[in-house]
């Protein structure tokens, strides 16, 4: 038996070969889930999907707006269609724009605040009013170490962070009664391109926070992978509300 | 019998009963070997002829953890007999009188930080230095969600268990780059044979089961399960967390 076996789940931001999305997919798929891979860029998101396809049939790419009411309305609807139910949804989207608070615009904050945290909104409210109906549920949102400490030129990013640690809290305590467990998941340096690009334009920043890592590594997106798959079993059927963080040591130094 | 823990040595302290009887258990169905230690042997062997009886490999030790001599003579004696301790759990813990501050005794006090705080220390001291030696390996500390919030009536409990979290942090960073690996889990209230025996009143026992938004107790399968994630190879590069599995009480 499979740890996800016959579980459906929906894992947003999955475009990045090189992610931390599409690695979850990899590995839930693994476990026997049914996966619904959704990204804005319907092109990779298409190419990933064909990747994960060779390995397994029960693999449905799905391409939408997270930031738009509707287009989750939609998406789930597709879902429900399908399956008549969601198990799992990992709201993993996010962006980062590296920059000092007095150099950022409006835009910049905007569009962080947009993706990271009205996404994680959107796709926390409606997900779970489809896993209501089987009073069973594992809603897994992608914070991050920046979610728990302060990092020079995060300020807009660190803000959507630390909204989806506390969101996520609240939406726990609400959906226990409703069999639906709501976590967190903060890692730390993980070698993703996000994290290739903030190290390109942080400079000195990014190479001092990384020499603070306890041991002295970045992590590889599969070290965050099996979080979510611990997350996303029955495995962690006491676990809500909670907050699972992979990096390497930093915050507890 | 499953293989995630094949050709492992695991120690789990507090095996013969609660928390510690479930991580036993999981561990030895995972394919660890695993040495029970308890300070009532007849219940590590009970533990240890279950497992065996499910075709899994344990021993049973007797051991009083507050007694520091006694741990690094039993772990001693331990990695010599198996040549190595991959995976610890350190999991004695005993509770305390239900009082407020001012009506705590002193010999509740030495008797609670005794087991819960420097047993702990005197364990991981123990598992660290056989592990540096090896240059691997993955300490759990069961600390509680009262390593994180405080509850009336324990204060000494609270106290011990702070310091749990403190030696697992301050443990994790000092030894992240030696290829050790020391994490806690905070259980919430859990049915286990020490939760029963502490909390008889059934008020309180109401009042307890509804600082859990899941409004149940969890059990020591659920806390294994944890245990059997952080103690894998899947949490490489987790260190110094403290994961609450506590049906929503810390998230409160």
């Amino acid at each position: 038996m499979k740890r996800l076996q016959g579980k459906v789940a929906l894992i947003t931001g999955c475009a990045s070969p090189n992610g931390i999305g599409f690695a979850i997919a990899r590995l839930f798929s693994a476990e026997g889930a049914r996966v619904f891979l959704a990204d804005i860029d319907t092109d990779s998101l298409t190419a990933r999907a064909s990747e994960l396809s060779s390995l397994t049939p029960e693999i449905y790419p799905l391409s939408f707006d997270i930031t738009a009411d509707q287009a989750w309305q939609d998406a789930l609807g597709t879902i429900d269609a399908h399956f008549g139910r969601l198990d799992i949804l990992v709201n993993n989207a996010g962006i980062l724009i590296p920059r000092l608070l007095q150099e950022s615009t409006l835009e910049d904050w905007s569009a962080q605040l947009d993706v990271n945290l009205l996404g994680t909104f959107l796709g926390t409210k409606h997900g779970a009013n489809l896993m209501r109906r089987h009073g069973t549920g594992s809603i897994i949102n992608i914070s991050s170490v920046a979610g728990l400490i302060g990092v020079p030129t995060n300020s807009a990013y660190s803000a959507t962070k630390g909204g989806i640690r506390l969101f996520s809290k609240c939406a726990a305590i609400e959906l226990a009664p409703a069999g639906i467990r709501v976590n967190t998941i903060h890692p730390g340096f993980i070698t993703t391109d996000i994290q290739i690009a903030a190290q390109k334009s942080m400079g000195d920043d990014y190479q001092r926070m990384l020499e603070k890592v306890p041991m002295k590594r970045s992590g590889v997106v599969d070290d965050v992978a099996y979080s979510a798959v611990y997350l996303a079993s029955d495995e962690s059927n006491y676990v809500t509300g909670s907050e699972l963080v992979i990096d390497g040591g930093l915050t507890a130094s | 019998m499953k293989s995630r823990f094949k050709s492992k040595v695991a120690i789990v302290t507090g095996g013969g009963s609660g928390i510690g009887q479930g991580c036993a258990k999981a561990l030895a169905q995972q394919g660890a070997t695993v040495v029970v230690v308890d300070a009532n042997i007849n219940n590590a062997e009970k533990v240890t002829h279950s497992i065996s009886e499910q075709g899994g490999s344990a021993s049973a030790v007797q051991c009083d953890i507050s007694n520091a001599e006694a741990v690094n003579q039993a772990f001693h004696n331990i990695a010599n007999e198996h040549g190595s301790i991959d995976l610890a759990v350190n999991s004695a813990g005993i509770a305390c009188p239900n009082l407020f501050t001012a009506d705590t005794q002193e010999s509740d006090f030495d008797r609670v930080i005794a087991v819960n705080l420097k047993g702990i220390w005197a364990c991981m001291r123990a598992e660290l230095q056989q592990m540096l030696k090896q240059g691997s390996g993955s300490i759990v500390n069961i600390a509680s969600t009262m390593s994180l919030r405080v509850h009336p009536g324990n204060s000494l409990y609270v106290a011990s268990k702070f310091g749990v979290a403190g030696l697992t942090r301050t443990a994790a960073v000092e030894y992240a780059e030696s290829g050790i690996r020391v994490n806690a889990i905070c259980p919430g209230s859990v049915h286990t044979a020490m939760f029963s025996g502490a909390v008889t009143d059934s008020k309180e026992f109401s009042v307890l089961k509804s600082l859990h938004p899941m409004n149940r107790l969890g059990t020591p399968e659920e806390i294994a399960n944890a245990v059997l994630w952080l103690s894998s190879d899947e949490a490489s590069f987790v260190t110094g967390a403290l994961l609450a599995v506590d049906g929503g009480w810390t998230a409160q």
